[in-house]
C-alpha cells in the first residue's frame, strides 16, 4: 500500500510537468479567456465575466512516460530503463497552474478591455537526464567511467505570483487588430538558481565531486516552510514587497476571407524579490580514493569514512540581497484557413524560452463553429518533441453561462500509462454576445444579395 | 476551495490511471546499475611500522631489525644455589654433678661435596627434647660455640618443669656460624652443654636430650658449594613480534642472532644448559640447539660478572629456529654449579646476591621468503544480504593497482568458509570456494637486496556466479597471502624503513537488487 502511495505521489510529481502549451486555447476564440494568450484575438462578445475561482483554471501535464513501469503486462524494469535512457539533456519538467480570480471583458467602440486577476505558479526544472542515467544505470552502465559528468546546465526555478492585468485590443480596421496587456505582479515565493556548477568524475581509483551551487529563495524560509498556515501564505500576498510587471502583446490580421494570421508575445517582464530572502549554498569538493587506511585493517567503516568525505561539501543557509528574475516568456504565431464560416483549419507554432533554451510546440487544428451554443476543437500537436497529442476542446453556452474544457492530449486520458503531454483548461463564464443588430443587418444584407 | 478545484480536475487522470496501471509491477522493480568504484586505498611504509612497534628498530642506514629483549628470563635465588638440609637429631646426654660437656658434629649437606666455611642464617629453628627423670623443674644450657648472635656466643636455655619428656623450638634466625673449626676446617658444628638446675636429682643421674637444626635458610655463605645441578624454572614467553602470529611458513632469515647474558654478583661459577623451544602458530616446536653458557663468577665479594654467549648461524640452528616463526618461546634449563670442581677458591654468596639470565633476539630483516604464507581469518564475515537477494550481484570484479616498494611477489587467495553445525555441538568451518590473484610484483632490488625501483602492477579477480553465491553466503573469510622474495624467493632481500606499498582496490559490480 505504501509503495502505491509513494508511486502515486511520484507520478503526481512527474505528471505535472513540461511544456506549457497554448495550442488548444490560442485559436479557440469562442471563449474570451483566449485573450490571455492572444490579446488581439477577434471575438464577438460584449461582456464576459468569469466566475471567480471557476472562470478559468489550467494545468499542464506531461511526463516523458516515466510512469511506464506500471504499464500492465509490460516489463517494468525494461520500460523504466528505456524511458530513462531516452531522456535528453534539454528535457525539462514544467508545471504551470493558473487560476482566474477575476476575469472581466467588455467592449467599448472599436476596443475591447479586459481586467484580470490571476494566481499563477510556474515550476521549471531541467530534467537532470544524465544524472538520472548515472544514478539508474551506474557510472559504468551510463558510460561515465573515466569521464566527467557535468551538471552545470541544471536549473530549477519556481515562481508563485499574483498577477493583476489590464488589457486592451483595438480594431484598427476590419482586418487588423492589435492588443496588449499590462500586468502588475505581486510575487509570493520564488526559487531561483543563481549558479549551479557541479561535476562528478569517477573511475576505479577515484571519485571527484566538485560543486558550487547557490539557490536563491524568497518566501520559502520564513514563508511557506515556516508559516503556521503555508496554504494561506501560498495563496496570500495580494500586494507584497516582491513587485514586478510584465507585458503581453498581440496582433491579428485577416488576409482575406479564407486566411488570417496572428501572433503574440507573452510575459515580457520581471519580478524583483525583496521579502523573506534566503540563499542555499552548497560549496566544496572532495576526492574519494577508497577508504584510506593502513595495514593491517581489522575493520573498515565505509559509512563513517564516506560521511566524513562527503561532509567536505558544506551546505549553508546564507543571507542574500534582493534579486530580480525574468518571467518564462512565450511567443506564438498562427495561421488559419476558413473552409467556411463553420469549419476553420489552423496551424500554430509556440516557442517558449527558459534557461536560454527554446522549447517548441506546434500543431494543427480544426475549429468547428456549429452554433452559438456549441463549438468544437480537434487537433494534433507536438509538445516539446512529444508526439501523439490529440487536442480536444468544446464550449457550450447555456443561456449566459458558458462552460468550456480543452485538453492537448485526449489519448493521455484514455491510456494513462502512455501519457506524454496533456494541457487541461476549463472554466465557467457569464458571457454576452455582441449586439444582435449587427448580425441582423449582416443577415438582411446577405438576404438582399 | 481553490485546491479542491485543482484536485477535481485531476480526478479523471488519476481514476483512469488506476484502471490501467498495474501496481504489482512495483514488486518486480529492481535496481540494475553497474558501478565502477574505488573501495580501499591502503598505504604501508615500513618506517611507520617501525615507529609504532617497539619490537622493530631501525639502523642508521634505515635497515630494519626485529629486536626481542628480556633482561631476566630466569634467575636463581641464594636458596637455590646453596641449600642446607634439615640436620639429623643429635643426642646430647648429660649427668647430674658432671662438668660441662663439649660435643662436635659435622654439618649435614646435600651430598655434593659441599665444604661450607661460613654461613649466616636468615631463618632456622633449633628443635629440642628433654626427658626429666625427676618431679622438679630442670634446666640446662646449650651453647653453639662456633656460632654468634650479635657478637656473643649463641647460648640457649632448655628446661623441663615436670617429670617426663618436654619439647621446644628456638628461633635461631641471624646466627652467624664459623664452620672452620675442627679437624676438617669446614662443616664443623661445636656444642657445649652444662646443667643449670638438676631438680634435686642425685649426682650421677643421667638426663636424655636431643637437638636438631631445621628449616635453615641462608643469608650468606662461604666455602665450596659443591658440584651439583639446579633446575631452573620454566616459562613461555610470547615474542610479540608483529605479524609473526599470522605467518605460517616459508620465512628464511639470514642472520638472526640470540645473545644470552648472565649477570650476577654471586661468587659461584656455573654452567647454564638452556632448553629453548620455538613454538609457531601451528604448534610446531623446534628446539634451539646451542652449547652451554659458562658463568665465571667474580672473585671478590661486591664485584659483578657478566658472561655472554652469542648464538648465530655458525654455532647453532638459529636460522631454522627463526624460520619456524615462533610466536612463543618456551624457556627451561639447569645450572651446573662448580663445573670444574673444587678449585680451592671459595665460593661465596651474600645477602644482596643475585643472578639472572637475559636474552636478546636480534633479527635483521635480511630475508628470503619462499612461499611464505601469511593468513588472517575474519571469523565473523557477513555481507548482510537478504536471502532473497542472493542473485543481487550479476557481475563482480575486483581491480587492484599496486605500487610495490617491497622486494616481494605476492599471491592473494580469498577463501570463503561456511560454518557447519552437526547439531550436537560440533562446529566445523569448511572452505566452500576461493579466488586467487597475483597481487604484487616485486620491486627491483640491487645486489645487496635493497629496493631500487618500485613496480606498479594491475590485476583483477573475476568472480563467477558460483564465486559470488559462495561469497554472499560465507560465514568466514580467510585471507591468505603467499610471499616470495625477489627472483622467486632465491635472492636475499633486505628491508628498510623507506620500503612502502600502496594498494588501491576497486570494484566493478553489476547489481540486480530487488527494491
Amino acid at each position: 500500500m505504501m509503495k502505491k502511495i509513494i508511486t502515486l505521489l511520484f507520478l503526481g510529481a512527474v505528471t505535472f510537468s513540461f511544456g506549457q502549451s497554448y495550442i488548444s486555447v490560442y485559436n479557440f476564440n469562442h471563449i474570451n479567456q483566449n485573450l490571455l494568450v492572444n490579446p488581439a484575438s477577434p471575438h464577438n462578445y460584449k461582456l464576459v465575466i468569469g466566475i471567480p475561482g471557476l472562470g478559468g483554471l489550467s494545468t499542464h501535464i506531461n511526463n516523458k512516460n516515466l510512469g511506464s513501469f506500471l504499464e500492465e503486462g509490460g516489463d517494468p524494469n525494461e520500460n523504466l530503463g528505456s524511458t530513462i535512457n531516452n531522456l535528453q539533456p534539454k528535457d525539462r519538467i514544467n508545471t504551470t497552474q493558473s487560476l482566474d480570480g477575476i476575469f472581466v471583458g467588455f467592449a467599448t467602440g472599436r476596443g475591447y478591455w479586459t481586467v484580470t486577476a490571476q494566481q499563477k505558479t510556474d515550476f521549471n526544472m531541467t530534467v537532470p537526464s544524465e544524472l538520472m542515467k548515472f544514478l539508474y544505470f551506474g557510472n559504468a552502465g551510463s558510460g561515465y567511467v573515466g569521464k566527467s559528468l557535468d551538471l552545470n546546465t541544471f536549473n530549477i526555478e519556481a515562481i508563485v505570483r499574483n498577477e493583476y492585468g489590464i488589457g486592451y485590443q483595438h480594431k484598427v480596421d476590419s482586418n487588423l487588430i492589435i492588443g496588449g496587456r499590462f500586468k502588475y505582479i505581486s510575487g509570493v515565493s520564488n526559487i531561483y538558481t543563481q549558479r549551479f556548477n557541479t561535476s562528478i568524475y569517477s573511475d576505479i581509483e577515484n571519485i571527484n565531486v566538485n560543486t558550487d551551487i547557490l539557490i536563491n529563495t524568497a518566501g520559502i524560509y520564513n514563508g511557506i516552510l515556516d508559516s503556521e498556515n503555508p496554504l494561506g501564505y501560498y495563496s496570500g500576498g495580494a500586494f507584497s514587497k516582491n513587485i514586478g510587471m510584465s507585458l503581453d502583446l498581440g496582433a491579428y490580421y485577416r488576409i482575406n476571407e479564407r486566411f488570417d494570421i496572428s501572433g503574440s508575445i507573452l510575459n515580457i517582464g520581471w519580478v524583483k524579490w525583496r521579502k523573506d530572502l534566503r540563499g542555499i549554498e552548497l560549496k566544496g569538493d572532495f576526492d574519494f580514493y577508497g577508504v584510506e587506511t593502513g595495514f593491517p585493517f581489522d575493520s573498515l567503516d565505509f559509512g563513517e569514512f564516506i560521511d566524513s568525505t562527503v561532509s567536505r561539501i558544506e551546505v549553508n543557509e546564507i543571507d542574500i540581497n534582493s534579486y530580480s528574475t525574468s518571467l518564462p516568456s512565450h511567443f506564438i504565431i498562427s495561421g488559419q484557413f476558413y473552409a467556411s464560416e463553420k469549419h476553420v483549419f489552423g496551424a500554430l507554432y509556440q516557442g517558449s524560452i527558459w534557461n536560454n533554451t527554446l522549447y517548441s510546440n506546434y500543431g494543427v487544428m480544426y475549429n468547428g463553429r456549429y452554433s452559438k451554443w456549441f463549438n468544437l476543437m480537434l487537433g494534433y500537436s507536438v509538445i516539446d518533441n512529444s508526439l501523439n497529442n490529440m487536442t480536444l476542446g468544446a464550449s457550450v453556452r447555456l443561456g449566459p453561462f458558458q462552460i468550456y474544457a480543452l485538453t492537448d492530449n485526449t489519448f493521455g486520458f484514455l491510456s494513462p500509462s502512455k501519457i506524454v503531454a496533456t494541457n487541461v483548461r476549463a472554466g465557467i463564464s457569464l458571457s454576452f454576445l455582441d449586439t444582435p443588430k449587427k448580425l441582423k443587418s449582416k443577415k438582411s444584407k446577405s438576404k438582399n444579395e | 476551495m481553490k485546491r479542491s478545484q485543482l484536485l477535481l480536475l485531476l480526478i479523471p487522470v488519476l481514476i483512469s490511471c488506476v484502471k490501467e496501471l498495474d501496481f504489482n509491477n512495483l514488486d518486480d522493480l529492481e535496481y540494475r546499475g553497474q558501478w565502477v568504484l574505488p573501495i580501499i586505498n591502503a598505504d604501508l611504509t615500513l618506517g611507520d611500522v617501525v615507529a609504532g612497534d617497539s619490537t622493530f628498530t631501525a639502523d642508521p642506514d634505515g635497515g630494519i631489525r626485529i629486536i626481542f629483549e628480556e633482561d631476566s628470563i630466569f634467575g636463581a635465588s641464594i636458596a637455590e644455589l646453596v641449600a642446607i638440609p634439615d640436620q639429623e637429631k643429635q643426642e646430647i646426654p648429660f649427668v647430674a654433678g658432671s662438668p660441662p660437656v663439649i660435643l662436635e658434629f659435622e654439618l649435614g649437606t646435600l651430598g655434593s661435596g659441599e665444604q661450607l666455611k661460613k654461613i649466616e642464617l636468615s631463618k632456622g629453628l633449633l628443635k629440642w627434647t628433654l626427658d626429666n627423670p625427676v618431679a622438679n623443674p630442670v634446666q640446662y644450657e646449650l651453647a653453639i660455640l662456633n656460632a654468634t648472635l650479635n657478637g656473643d656466643t649463641a647460648k640457649f636455655i632448655l628446661s623441663a618443669n615436670t617429670m617426663g619428656i618436654d619439647t621446644g623450638s628456638i628461633d635461631i634466625s641471624g646466627l652467624d656460624f664459623d664452620l672452620t673449626q675442627g679437624s676438617l676446617g669446614y662443616n664443623n658444628l661445636k656444642y657445649r652443654t652444662q646443667i643449670l638446675n638438676d631438680g634435686g636429682a642425685p649426682v650421677g643421674t643421667s638426663y636424655k636430650s636431643t637437638v636438631q637444626l631445621v628449616n635453615i635458610v641462608l643469608d650468606e655463605a662461604n666455602g665450596y658449594f659443591g658440584d651439583r645441578s639446579v633446575n631452573l624454572p620454566s616459562l613461555t614467553q610470547n615474542t610479540n613480534i608483529s605479524g609473526f602470529e599470522n605467518i605460517l611458513n616459508g620465512l628464511k632469515i639470514e642472520n638472526p642472532t640470540i645473545a644470552l647474558k648472565i649477570v650476577g654478583n654471586v661468587g659461584l661459577p656455573f654452567e647454564v644448559e638452556t632448553d629453548m623451544d620455538g613454538i609457531n602458530k601451528k604448534g610446531n616446536i623446534l628446539p634451539l640447539v646451542i652449547s652451554p653458557i659458562n658463568y665465571n663468577s667474580p672473585v671478590n665479594q661486591g664485584d659483578w660478572d657478566t658472561s655472554r654467549l652469542t648464538i648465530n648461524r655458525g654455532n647453532s640452528n638459529i636460522v631454522d629456529f627463526i624460520s619456524n616463526v615462533p610466536d612463543n618461546i618456551a624457556f627451561a634449563g639447569k645450572l651446573h654449579l662448580n663445573p670444574n670442581g673444587n678449585t680451592g677458591t671459595d665460593n661465596f654468596i651474600t645477602q644482596d646476591g643475585e643472578m639472572y639470565v637475559g636474552v636478546k633476539i636480534d633479527i635483521p630483516l635480511e630475508i628470503k621468503t619462499k612461499d611464505l604464507i601469511v593468513e588472517q581469518l575474519i571469523p565473523e564475515f557477513d555481507l548482510d544480504f537478504d536471502e532473497e537477494q542472493t542473485n543481487a550481484i550479476e557481475k563482480l570484479k575486483m581491480h587492484f593497482k599496486v605500487t610495490n616498494g617491497f622486494p616481494f611477489d605476492a599471491n592473494l587467495r580469498l577463501e570463503f568458509m561456511d560454518i557447519v553445525d552437526d547439531g550436537v555441538g560440533n562446529i566445523t568451518a569448511i572452505v566452500t570456494d576461493s579466488v586467487n590473484v597475483d597481487l604484487l610484483t616485486s620491486a627491483v632490488v640491487d645486489a645487496s637486496g635493497r629496493v631500487l625501483t618500485p613496480t606498479v602492477s594491475r590485476s583483477e579477480i573475476v568472480f563467477d556466479q558460483t564465486n559470488i553465491q559462495n561469497l554472499l553466503e560465507a560465514d568466514r573469510l580467510n585471507i591468505r597471502v603467499t610471499f616470495n622474495s625477489y627472483n622467486n624467493g632465491n635472492d636475499l632481500v633486505k628491508l628498510y624503513t623507506n620500503d612502502f606499498i600502496n594498494v588501491i582496490a576497486g570494484i566493478d559490480v553489476k547489481l540486480k537488487v530487488k527494491l
